[in-house]
């Protein structure tokens, strides 16, 4: 039946109904007309009511039943080939049964009510698939950019472990150096001997402070690369792991540091007794970094460049749970849009510049995979908070 | 009478550049610490059956079996041996199966955080293997 189109569905059901409903209609008055002949005995000289009879019987039943047929029939035909098309995806432009006003006319006007409202939500499911499948491409790149930086991390960590290793060594050893020299200081006046052993005690000072210099730089870079690391690990986005938030919150400002650090300047007040936080950790990582680029964008968009702004981040013990606040001194949401900000692919940003996931998508996560809450209070000019409570035990299962 | 004995440590790592470095970093402890170096898994378990050793210090990342497995095998030919791994990647990440019974020093450590490590394995080891097993083994 799939491969009828809505014309073939019609012509075949029509047609098949009317033969036999003509076959029945036609021959029924001809065998009660011969019936009765046989019956009452009527001789053929009765021409007038054999001729009536025939007449009612090639005449009139079929032109009746024609009439009758077309009407109704029919209309149930084509009424169920609309809705066998529409139960098929095929949507027609309108249904149209018949012109004067009767019962099947107000079904045909449903129909067409139905019918624009169908096609209203195709067009709304067909542009939200687009975004979607948008996402999805993004979400792909973000994946193998992942798996590409994890690659990259583990690279660069032989060469830094090497490096830190010699300048470690070389720091130590130089020191030893030093305290040698400084306790071995030539005899005698001022001469060329005292000149050179000042010499090599300046320079060995130097050195010592270059190694320590050295050593604190690679400390850094690997700081910055365990922190790519631990945000890249995206394969683990299924299961619930317990997770450090503090040293999470310091992972997520070390790798959006280069967005942020010519904006604002960002205060930490993490609790020291927080236990281990039971979430899905590429979520929360993902939230985070989201909540500090919006906090810096909102801050940036005050265009302030002669005062930079200020991101506090605080996490606290509340009970069962650690609350989780992001302020920053921004432009604030404003009122008009303070209830849409959680919806999905809602934002305020042009084409390209993001598509409105992020806080969407921070939402669903806390309330639904981490029964936890989020909310926000905002002034206009003032600033934004957010807050999130995060259960410490997820208390919902995905 | 143990104390008295440099502690004898195995150093598993394929990157010759890692194995130098460590040599060279670890000079400080020269006096407790006899340090031998492999580059290669299976030579690290002959090295194993023919000598003792108190601890073991892999990387993960080794040519034909992972550094898990290779200190899964060395912990089944000589209980005595305490075992640490040494990584640049993630535990858990491809290539990198988790198993919670061996540490993991996260590349690039300090030399003063091996050494912690170190010193932490043989106690653990100490406490967790009867003194018999060691005494056993030599």
């Amino acid at each position: 039946m799939r491969s009828f189109t809505r014309r073939s569905l019609i012509a075949q059901g029509a047609v098949v109904h009317f033969r036999i409903a003509l076959v029945l209609i036609s021959v029924i008055p001809a065998l009660v007309t011969l019936y009765l002949a046989g019956a009452t005995s009527v001789s053929l000289d009765r021409i007038p009511y054999a001729g009536l009879l025939l007449a009612l019987t090639y005449g009139v039943s079929p032109a009746l039943g024609y009439v009758i047929l077309s009407r109704y029939p029919r209309m149930a035909v084509r009424l169920r080939a609309y809705l066998q098309d529409m139960l098929h995806g095929e949507l027609p432009e309108r249904i149209a049964l018949v012109k004067s006003e009767d019962d099947l006319s107000a079904i045909e006007n449903s129909m067409n009510l139905i019918l624009r409202k169908l096609k209203g939500d195709v067009a709304t499911v067909s542009s939200a698939n687009a975004l979607l499948q948008e996402e999805l491409v993004r979400v792909d790149k973000l994946r193998a950019i992942g798996t590409l930086a994890g690659g990259i991390a583990h690279e660069i960590n032989t060469p830094l472990q090497i490096i830190r290793s010699h300048t470690e060594f070389t720091s130590a050893v130089l020191c030893q150096v030093l305290e040698l020299v400084d306790q071995s200081p030539p005899g005698g006046a001022a001469g060329p001997a005292d000149r050179r052993w000042r010499w090599a005690q300046n320079t060995l000072i130097d050195v010592t402070s270059a190694a320590q210099e050295t050593e604190a730089a690679v400390e850094r870079v690997a700081g910055i690369v365990t922190a790519m690391q631990s945000f890249a690990s995206h394969g683990k986005s299924g299961t619930a792991v317990r997770m450090d938030l503090n040293a999470t919150i310091m992972q997520a400002l070390t790798i959006t540091h280069n967005e942020w650090k010519h904006v604002v300047n960002v205060e930490t007040d993490l609790a020291p007794d927080i236990p281990l936080v039971e979430c899905y950790a590429s979520d929360i990582k993902q939230g985070l970094t989201d909540l500090i680029l919006n906090a810096t964008r909102a801050v940036a968009e005050r265009g302030d460049r002669s005062h930079k702004g200020v991101i506090q981040i605080s996490t606290q013990l509340t009970g069962a749970a650690v609350t989780l606040q992001v302020r920053d001194t921004g432009v604030g949401i404003p009122q008009a849009i303070q209830n849409r900000i959680f919806d999905p692919f809602f934002t305020t940003r042009e084409v390209g510049q993001g598509q409105g996931q992020a806080l969407a998508r921070l939402h669903s996560s806390i309330v639904n995979r981490h029964g936890g809450r989020i909310f926000f209070d905002s002034q206009n000019n003032q600033g934004t908070t957010f807050t999130i409570v995060l259960p410490l035990q997820r208390s919902t299962s995905p | 009478m143990r104390s008295s004995r440099a502690c004898q440590i195995l150093l598993v790592d394929d990157c010759p550049l890692i194995l130098t470095c460590l040599r060279t970093g670890l000079r400080f402890k020269e006096a407790e610490w006899t340090l031998t170096f492999a580059e290669h898994p299976k030579r690290a378990i002959e090295l194993v059956l023919r000598n003792h050793f108190d601890v073991v210090i892999s990387d993960v990342g080794l040519p034909d079996m992972n550094g898990v497995e290779l200190v899964q095998t060395i912990a089944t030919i000589s209980p005595v041996t305490a075992c640490l791994l040494m990584s640049g990647t993630e535990p858990g990440a491809e290539g990198f199966p988790i198993d919670g019974a061996f540490r993991v020093l996260r590349k690039p450590f300090g030399l003063d955080e091996l050494v912690r490590e170190v010193d932490g394995a043989v106690v653990r080891h100490r406490r967790n293997v009867p003194e018999e097993a060691h005494c056993e083994r030599l």
